[in-house]
C-alpha cells in the first residue's frame, strides 16, 4: 500500500465540521461592525500623540483635550498626571482653557514665561520644567518637550511670532530628550511635585 | 498503555511514583477508570452519527438567537423618553396641556414601562406600545387638573414594574433589587412632579423651603440611576428620568454638600466598578448641577452617562471629556469657588482611578459590536467630537473644543493610516525577499 501523497486532503476535524456547518469562520456570531481588531493599543497611543502634537502646534482646541491626549499617548499614570496639572496651570495662568486664546494672549502681551505677575511667570516656568523632567518614554518625550516650549513661549500670528514659537518648541523637545537620557529616575516624582506647585502658583497669581 | 495515554502525571505528583516501574519495565497497575465527563464532547463525524438533513445540524450548532424584540422595546422606550425630556428642556409647545411636572413624571413613567414589560406576543406588543404612548399623554393631561389620576397612574406603573420584575426568574440580581427599586421608582415619579411643581420649564427655581423635596428628588434620582446601571438591559432608560429629576433637584441642596457628595460617589463607584463608569459620570453631572455657571457641563456629563450605559468599558470615561472641558472653562474663567473646585477635583480623581484601572488590568478589546449598539456608538462619537452642536445642553461655548477635537481626530486617523501603510509595505518587502 502506497503512502498518501501530498495532495491528499486531511480528514476534517470536529472544528472544521462546526465551521462548515456555520458557513463561516470562527467568531462570526455577531455582525462585524468595527474592524478594530487589528488596531493595537500601541497604534492608538501613537495616534493620540500625533493628535496632541497637532493641537499643540496649531494652537487649536481646549487644554483639557490636549491633556487627555498627552496622557493617552504616554500611557503612564504619573506622566498623565503631570500633563494634566501642567496644562491646568497654563489655563489658570491665562484664565481661559482655549489654546487659541492662550496663544493670542501671548501674541499681544508677550511670552508667558516673561510676562508677569511674578507668580504667574514662575508658574509657567515650573510647569514647563515638569513636562520636561517627567521623562516620557520614547518619542513622547519630544511631544512633552514641544508642549513645554509652547506653554512657555507660544505666540501665534505673524511670521516672527511663528519663528519664536518654532524655536521654543525645538528647544523644549531637545531638553526633554536630554532629560529622558540623562536625568535620574527621581526626576519623575520631582516633576509631579513641580506640576502641583505650578497649579498652586497659578492660583496664587 | 491506554491508561498512560489517558492520564499524564501532573506537576504535583511525586517523581518517586512513576507510572512505569523503571526496574522491571513493567507497566504500573492501571489506575481506577476516571468517571466520564457529563458534558458531551464534540465527536468526529461518522456516517451513523451525522444528522440526515444539513439544516437540522446547522440549527443544532447555531447559537441561541438574541432577543430583538427586547432590544427594540428598550429602543422605543428610550426614544419616547428622550422625546419627553427634550420637550421639557427645550420648552417646546406641546399639543396638549403639559407642564414640566407632567413631562418629568411622564418620562419617568414611560421609562418604567420600558423597563418593566418585555412583550412576547402580538397582543402584549400592542398593549405595551399603547401604554408607552398613552400613559405619558394621560399623565400630562392629568397634570393639568386631576392630581388623584396622576397618582393612580403612577402607582399602577410602579406596581406593574414590581410584579414583572419579580417574575423574571433568569435575572437574580434584578429580582433582589426589584422589591426596593420598584416602589422607589414610583416614588421618584411623584417626587419629580413635586420638585418641579408649577414650573413652565426646568430653569424655574424651586419653591422656598424645598430642601427636603430636593433631597428626596436626589435620592430618587440615585435609586433610578442604580436601577439603570445594575439592572438588565431593558432598565437602561431609567437613567434618563433619573438624571432629569436629579438635575432639577440638585440645585435645591446646599451646593458644597451636594458637590462633595457627588464627587465622592463618583470616585468610590469608579474604584468599585471600573467597568461601569456611567454611574460616576452621572454623579459628577449631579454634582456639577449645583454650580450655576456649569449647567452646560452638567448636561454634557449627563448625556455621557446615558450613552455610556450601553458599553461596559472604563474607556467610556472619554465621553466625559466635553463635560470636563466645560467644568475647566468655568473654573478658569470665573472666581474660584468651593463647589466648582470640589467638582473638578472629584472629576480628576475619578479619571485617575479609572486610568489606574485601565493601566493595571487587561480589558477585552471591543472588536465586535452588535448592530443594536450602532445608534449609541454614533451618538457617542458625535458627543465626543462635536459637543458644541448639542444645543439643548446650554449656551454654546465649546466651538474651540469642536475645532480641536476634529483636528486631533484627523491627525489620529492619518497616523493610523500611515501606520497601516508602513506595515503593509514591510510585509510586501519581506514577501518579495522570501521569494
Amino acid at each position: 500500500m502506497e503512502p498518501p501523497g501530498p495532495d491528499l486532503r486531511r480528514r476534517p476535524t470536529p472544528g472544521d465540521v462546526q465551521l462548515t456547518a456555520r458557513k463561516g469562520r470562527a467568531g462570526n456570531r455577531s455582525l462585524r461592525v468595527l474592524p478594530l481588531s487589528g488596531v493595537s493599543s500601541e497604534e492608538l497611543r501613537r495616534g493620540a500623540g500625533v493628535g496632541a502634537a497637532a493641537l499643540a502646534l496649531s494652537s487649536s482646541g481646549e487644554v483639557v483635550l490636549l491633556a487627555v491626549l498627552l496622557g493617552a499617548a504616554a500611557g503612564e499614570l504619573i506622566t498623565g498626571a503631570v500633563a494634566v496639572l501642567a496644562t491646568a496651570a497654563a489655563a489658570l495662568r491665562w484664565g481661559t482653557t482655549s489654546l487659541d486664546a492662550i496663544a493670542g494672549a501671548q501674541t499681544v502681551l508677550g511670552p508667558a514665561a516673561a510676562v508677569g505677575p511674578m507668580a504667574a511667570a514662575a508658574s509657567t516656568w515650573v510647569a514647563a520644567a515638569a513636562l520636561i523632567l517627567v521623562k516620557a518614554r520614547g518619542l513622547n518625550a519630544v511631544l512633552f518637550g514641544l508642549t513645554a516650549g509652547l506653554i512657555a513661549v507660544g505666540p501665534a500670528g505673524a511670521l516672527d511670532h511663528v519663528a519664536v514659537r518654532v524655536v521654543a518648541a525645538v528647544i523644549g523637545a531637545g531638553l526633554a530628550l536630554a532629560a529622558q537620557r540623562w536625568a535620574p529616575a527621581a526626576a519623575r516624582p520631582v516633576a509631579l511635585g513641580l506640576a502641583t506647585a505650578a497649579v498652586v502658583l497659578a492660583v496664587a497669581a | 498503555m491506554k491508561s498512560l495515554l489517558r492520564r499524564r502525571p501532573s506537576i504535583d505528583e511525586s517523581p518517586a511514583a512513576p507510572a512505569f516501574d523503571p526496574v522491571e519495565l513493567q507497566p504500573a497497575p492501571e489506575p481506577a477508570p476516571e468517571p466520564k465527563p457529563k458534558t458531551k464532547a464534540i465527536r468526529a463525524p461518522k456516517s451513523k452519527r451525522t444528522p440526515k438533513s444539513k439544516p437540522a445540524r446547522v440549527a443544532a450548532i447555531r447559537p441561541a438567537p438574541a432577543a430583538p424584540v427586547a432590544w427594540a422595546w428598550v429602543g422605543a422606550a428610550s426614544v419616547v423618553t428622550a422625546g419627553w425630556v427634550a420637550a421639557t428642556l427645550g420648552g417646546w409647545d406641546l399639543p396638549f396641556d403639559a407642564t414640566a411636572r407632567g413631562t418629568a413624571a411622564a418620562s419617568a413613567a414611560s421609562a418604567l414601562v420600558g423597563a418593566s414589560f418585555r412583550p412576547s406576543t402580538r397582543w402584549t406588543t400592542v398593549i405595551a406600545v399603547a401604554t408607552l404612548v398613552v400613559l405619558p399623554l394621560g399623565l400630562a393631561q392629568a397634570d393639568g387638573g386631576s392630581a388623584p389620576l396622576l397618582v393612580a397612574t403612577l402607582g399602577i406603573a410602579a406596581a406593574a414594574e414590581l410584579v414583572t420584575g419579580l417574575r423574571k426568574a433568569d435575572e437574580r440580581r434584578w429580582n433582589r433589587l426589584a422589591p426596593v427599586l420598584a416602589p422607589a421608582a414610583g416614588v421618584a415619579c411623584l417626587i419629580g412632579g413635586i420638585v418641579v411643581d408649577g414650573g413652565d420649564g426646568l430653569s424655574r427655581p424651586l419653591p422656598s423651603g424645598g430642601t427636603l423635596a430636593a433631597l428626596l428628588g436626589v435620592a430618587a434620582a440615585a435609586l433610578l440611576l442604580l436601577a439603570a446601571t445594575l439592572g438588565p438591559d431593558r432598565a437602561r432608560p431609567l437613567a434618563v428620568p433619573g438624571l432629569l429629576i436629579g438635575l432639577v433637584a440638585a440645585p435645591g441642596l446646599p451646593d458644597l454638600a451636594m458637590a462633595g457628595a457627588g464627587a465622592a460617589a463618583a470616585v468610590v463607584w469608579a474604584y468599585r466598578a471600573p467597568t461601569r463608569p456611567a454611574l460616576s459620570l452621572a454623579a459628577l453631572a449631579l454634582a456639577a448641577a449645583t454650580v450655576p455657571a456649569a449647567g452646560q457641563a452638567a448636561h454634557l456629563l449627563a448625556a455621557a452617562a446615558v450613552l455610556g450605559l450601553a458599553f461596559a468599558h472604563p474607556a467610556i470615561l472619554l465621553l466625559g471629556v466635553p463635560g470636563a472641558a466645560g467644568l475647566a472653562s468655568v473654573l478658569a474663567g470665573n472666581e474660584i469657588d468651593g463647589p466648582i473646585v470640589v467638582v473638578v477635583v472629584g472629576a480628576a480623581a475619578t479619571a485617575l482611578v479609572l486610568s489606574k484601572a485601565i493601566e493595571t488590568r487587561t480589558w477585552p478589546t471591543p472588536d465586535r459590536l452588535g448592530p443594536q449598539l450602532l445608534p449609541a456608538l454614533a451618538l457617542a462619537v458625535w458627543l465626543a467630537l462635536c459637543p458644541g452642536t448639542w444645543g439643548w445642553t446650554g449656551a454654546g461655548g465649546l466651538g474651540t473644543y469642536d475645532r480641536g477635537a476634529l483636528v486631533a481626530a484627523a491627525a489620529l486617523l492619518l497616523a493610523l493610516v500611515g501606520s497601516r501603510a508602513r506595515s503593509l509595505a514591510q510585509a510586501t518587502t519581506s514577501r518579495r525577499a522570501s521569494r
